[in-house]
């Protein structure tokens, strides 16, 4: 195994090297170079895994100089912004790939770690996003007071929603989310003041000190669209969930969510309060949901009952299913490609559920436990 | 050092359908002691562990655990007051690793919240790591070649490992009470001896542990039980002595034609 | 507003749909503890079936030339038949695979199922996006009773329907089949033991209840006229409701759980203001209590873990 400076550029050319290939398919628009890209990678997925000691190799580098790895990622996770300021929408893009993320992580909670299934994001999401359209409008607060108030209501939702469910079996709770995703948009739909079918519209741009973020900034001399403001902020919040999702999985409320998902019996014989370990995976998973639904409304400026439909829950489950069940990292990459793929196949753009929903049963069929298993708990 | 029994229980039942699977049971179990718990297949024994364990609630009757009436109570309250068990066959959490596994058996004594984690997490590493080292002094201590490579997962591991990594985690909560639900199953001759020196080892760690163990092995039972309890259509029919209760009447005629080994 | 009988018509209408839907859900989570979240898409199948089976029929004349009663036993017993073969289809491809695995695949893998097939017909069916127009399979007469009118063609399907589900418990009840089937829902290995092939009878199973979803499909295309490729999502999310309601694995629930359904349904919305709006959220509140305070539903048995 090299080491010294030779293994550290091999890892900065092999990253940016990624890094590169990212970009190119981000930003070109014909089909064959995206194809291209996509069909690579998945070659040289297959080669990762059918040679074992390449695969190894790769790995000890990358945790021999994990800092180096992580912060030359940050770095260009950072700039992305700068290198395609001429394309907003690109940068939109990215922004919406951040807040599936968030979703997906939040998902990961219940689906992954603890094999709850739940198909009642989009309700969470929109109470969130609800809760925000509904504060600005009619009160006209800051949305850096709005943002946590909507986490809280979402998450508040979540608990009651948990409570009563908790008790019943996988079969059940599916139906209990399925049903109660559709009543939400239901209610949404019908209730005269969350603006029916109509939706909320009106909400105004976010503020720090006196810019709004909804201009464009200037930032190292170089003039960012305002979208870029927004990508930032996703940023933030993806961040602090990152490391609230790390901290819960190495602790003893994630060893309890796994050891409910492998046997719930011998769990709660090992002391676990089953119930409320799941109520918590709930609300913990809905918080972060509320919090992308105020970051969403605030973006879009108005809201929809549409928005919050049943398939997008399905969407962030497939994430989950994809990127890997129980690994944080995993289910990051998920929600990217996720959402950035189906964009760039815009001439198949009404068969994207279908391909979904294929995705999602070929991906179960082939690796169940998604492209990024969960890693083994180490113990320094 | 305690006169009264750790466990009591007074005309436990509980009933499927229409049947009595444990039928009136009254049992007083000795602190300290290990007792035996035996009788033909579908006697009630595993059923009579559930309940005392919480996972079924009883159709009637009482359960005193350490003078405290713990009737209808869950699982994980139980367990929190001090009760810990094995598994017929073999509960572990498959896909975490064998460390995992004893480190959550420690779960009762863990006190990081939601609160803590995220934002005191130095104090939830540090009980974690604190878990961690216990768990490998556990494992150490029972199965040093487990100890050697404790992140292979529970679902890796031969049947015999299993069984050690099962009570090893019922062990790492420090219980008062151990419920071992047929340990040798399955096992031969030599590994059974193994199981035998290894609740030995129980014992001596453990000095105040009282065991309820069900088995079917009576050589198991006559070199380790202090009493016995044997169970025959959801009741308990004899009590005693291994000595005494391996020459009752009623006994060996449960047991006749049933099982091929007897003393 | 509606007169009272008419109403107590269009809820025993309602029910019989989702008996159907919910019989298939009981059959398959009797049988092999899963939950087909497809099923209700089944159905739909069946409806779109249907029509393409009629559409053949006039195409070739036979509308014409055979006596009505002939083709349309003829079309109703062709969707039948493929709707279950379809049902086994599914089966295999996405039921079976995960049979050992944890529950949450096949939960996950069925409801992507269930898009696929919506998607599919939505995509690949000519103007498949648009509501279809179901063809009548029926006499159009209707008749009077007192002051009320009936349609001869809602008897009828409505007859049929009731006639399967009668069929259906016999055979579950009456027939070595079925007593195959009952003996797997035991308990899988003694049954092999006993000399039952648990994969075939776990086919007939599904042939069996995507059959009587083939059968709403039709009583829901005869009654509303029109067919769409999203009424299998509600439809079988409600199917499922009715299961649960009924006790999930009970047969004679799977009735009490449909009827009990499609009567809240139908008078809420005839009786309570905000009418049809509001609907569905009623038979959901129905169905979240019973899932929170009784899940083992009206008839089923509590079950107890195998520990």
């Amino acid at each position: 195994m090299k080491k010294g400076p030779a293994g550290l550029l091999l890892l900065l050319f092999l990253e940016s090297l990624f890094f590169a290939l990212v970009l190119v398919f981000l930003v070109v628009e014909e089909i064959i170079p995206i194809l291209a890209v996509i069909l690579g990678t998945v070659v040289l997925s297959f080669v990762l895994v059918k040679y074992e000691r390449l695969n190894a190799f790769l790995q000890d580098l990358f945790s021999h100089y994990r800092k180096t790895a992580v912060a030359w990622g940050l770095i260009f996770v950072l700039a992305l912004p700068f290198i395609l300021h001429d394309s907003p929408y690109l940068i939109h893009l990215l922004f919406l790939s951040g807040l599936f993320a968030v979703l997906a992580i939040g998902l990961d909670f219940q689906v992954g770690s603890t094999h709850l299934v739940n198909f009642a994001t989009a309700a969470d999401y929109g109470v969130g996003a609800y809760t925000a359209a509904l504060l600005a409008v009619n009160f006209g607060w800051s949305f850096w007071i709005i943002l946590p108030l909507s986490g809280l209501a979402a998450a508040l939702f979540g608990f009651l929603l948990g409570l009563p469910t908790m008790k019943t079996k996988t079969y059940y709770l599916s139906l209990v989310t399925i049903a109660v995703g559709l009543i939400i948009y239901l209610l949404l739909n019908n209730l005269s003041w969350t603006g029916g079918s109509d939706g909320i519209a009106g909400i105004p741009y976010p503020t720090i000190g006196g810019f709004s973020l909804g201009n464009s900034v200037r930032l190292f001399g170089m003039e960012l669209p305002f979208q870029a403001n927004f990508y930032y902020l996703v940023l933030g919040i993806l961040f602090l969930e990152f490391v609230v999702a790390r901290r819960l999985y190495q602790s003893k409320i994630g060893l309890a969510w796994n050891a409910i998902r492998d046997d719930e019996i011998a769990a709660a014989c090992q002391g676990i309060d089953v119930t409320g370990s799941k109520i918590m995976a709930f609300y913990t998973n809905a918080f972060f949901d509320g919090l992308a639904g105020a970051i969403y409304a605030f973006n879009v400026g108005f809201i929809a009952p549409e928005n919050f439909a049943f398939m997008l829950s399905v969407i962030v489950v497939t994430m989950v299913i994809i990127g890997g069940m129980g690994n944080v990292t995993g289910v990051i990459f998920g929600a990217v490609i996720m959402t950035l793929i189906p964009e760039k196949f815009q001439v198949v753009q009404s068969y994207r559920l279908w391909l979904f929903a294929l995705i999602i049963i070929i991906m179960l069929l082939a690796r169940p436990k998604g492209l990024f298993p969960q890693k083994t708990r180490q113990y320094a | 050092m305690d006169d009264r029994p750790i466990l009591q229980t007074r005309n436990l039942s509980i009933y499927f359908g229409g049947l009595a699977a444990v039928n009136g049971v009254n049992l007083d179990v000795p602190y300290g002691k290990t007792v035996g718990l035996i009788g033909p297949n579908g006697s009630g024994k595993t059923t009579f562990f559930n309940l005392i364990s919480g996972i079924y609630k009883p159709s009637d009757g009482e359960i005193r655990f350490k003078n405290e009436n713990l009737t209808g109570c869950k699982s994980h309250q139980i367990t929190r007051k001090g009760m810990a068990r094995t598994f017929q066959n073999n509960r572990l959490f498959w896909q975490l690793s064998i460390l995992d596994n004893v480190i959550l058996g420690m779960y009762t004594k863990q006190q990081a919240g939601l609160i803590d984690v995220v934002f005191r997490y130095k104090r939830v590493r540090r009980e974690l790591a604190e878990c961690a080292s216990r768990a490998m002094e556990i494992l150490r201590y029972f199965s040093p070649e487990l100890s050697e490579q404790p992140e292979r997962l529970a679902a890796d591991l031969s049947q015999g490992d299993r069984r050690r990594v099962e009570i090893c985690r019922a062990l790492a909560s420090d219980p008062a009470l151990l419920l071992l639900d047929e340990p040798s199953a399955g096992m031969s001759p030599e590994e059974t001896d193994k199981l035998m020196e290894d609740i030995g080892k129980v014992k001596e760690r453990f000095r105040d542990i009282s065991i309820i163990l069900i088995e079917h092995d009576m050589t198991v039972i006559e070199s380790i039980a202090d009493h016995v309890f044997v169970f025959n259509y959801g009741k308990k029919i004899a009590e005693g002595p291994y000595a005494d209760i391996s020459r009752n009447e009623e006994v060996l005629e449960a047991y006749l034609g049933k099982e091929a080994d007897d003393a | 507003m509606a007169h009272f009988a008419e109403i107590v018509f269009i809820a025993l209408m309602l029910s019989s749909t989702y008996i159907l839907i919910a019989v298939g859900f009981t059959l398959f989570f009797g049988a092999i503890d899963i939950v087909q979240f497809a099923h209700g898409d089944v159905a739909m199948l069946g409806a779109f079936v249907a029509i393409i089976l009629y559409g053949l029929a006039e195409a070739t004349g036979m509308t014409r030339v055979l006596p009505m009663v002939v083709w349309v036993a003829g079309v109703i017993f062709f969707t039948l038949i493929i709707t279950g073969a379809l049902g086994v289809l599914f089966e295999r491809v996405v039921v079976k695979p995960f049979r050992k695995a944890p529950l949450l695949m096949v939960l996950v893998a069925t409801v992507a199922l269930g898009i696929i097939i919506r998607e599919s017909v939505r995509l690949f069916y000519p103007e498949g996006s648009n509501p279809q127009v179901f063809p009548k399979l029926f006499p159009q007469a209707s008749f009077q009773v007192g002051s009320l009118y009936f349609r001869a063609e809602h008897l009828m399907i409505f007859g049929i329907s009731l006639l399967l589900i009668v069929g259906m418990m016999v055979f579950i009840n009456k027939t070595k089949i079925g007593l195959a089937i009952r003996a797997i829902s035991q308990n899988i290995e003694a049954a092999s033991l006993m000399g039952i092939n648990p994969d075939v009878t776990i086919m007939i199973t599904f042939f069996a209840g995507s059959l009587l979803a083939g059968i709403a499909g039709v009583l829901t295309g005869t009654y509303f006229n029109v067919v769409k490729f999203d009424i299998g999502l509600m439809g079988g999310i409600k199917g499922f409701s009715a299961a649960v309601v009924g006790g999930l694995g009970n047969f004679n629930g799977a009735i009490l759980g449909g009827l009990t359904l499609g009567v809240v349904e139908t008078f809420a919305s005839a009786y309570i203001p905000g009418g049809t709006a509001y609907k569905d959220v009623y038979a959901f509140i129905i169905v979240i209590f019973f899932l929170v305070f009784k899940p083992s539903g009206l008839l089923g048995e509590r079950v107890y873990d195998k520990v």
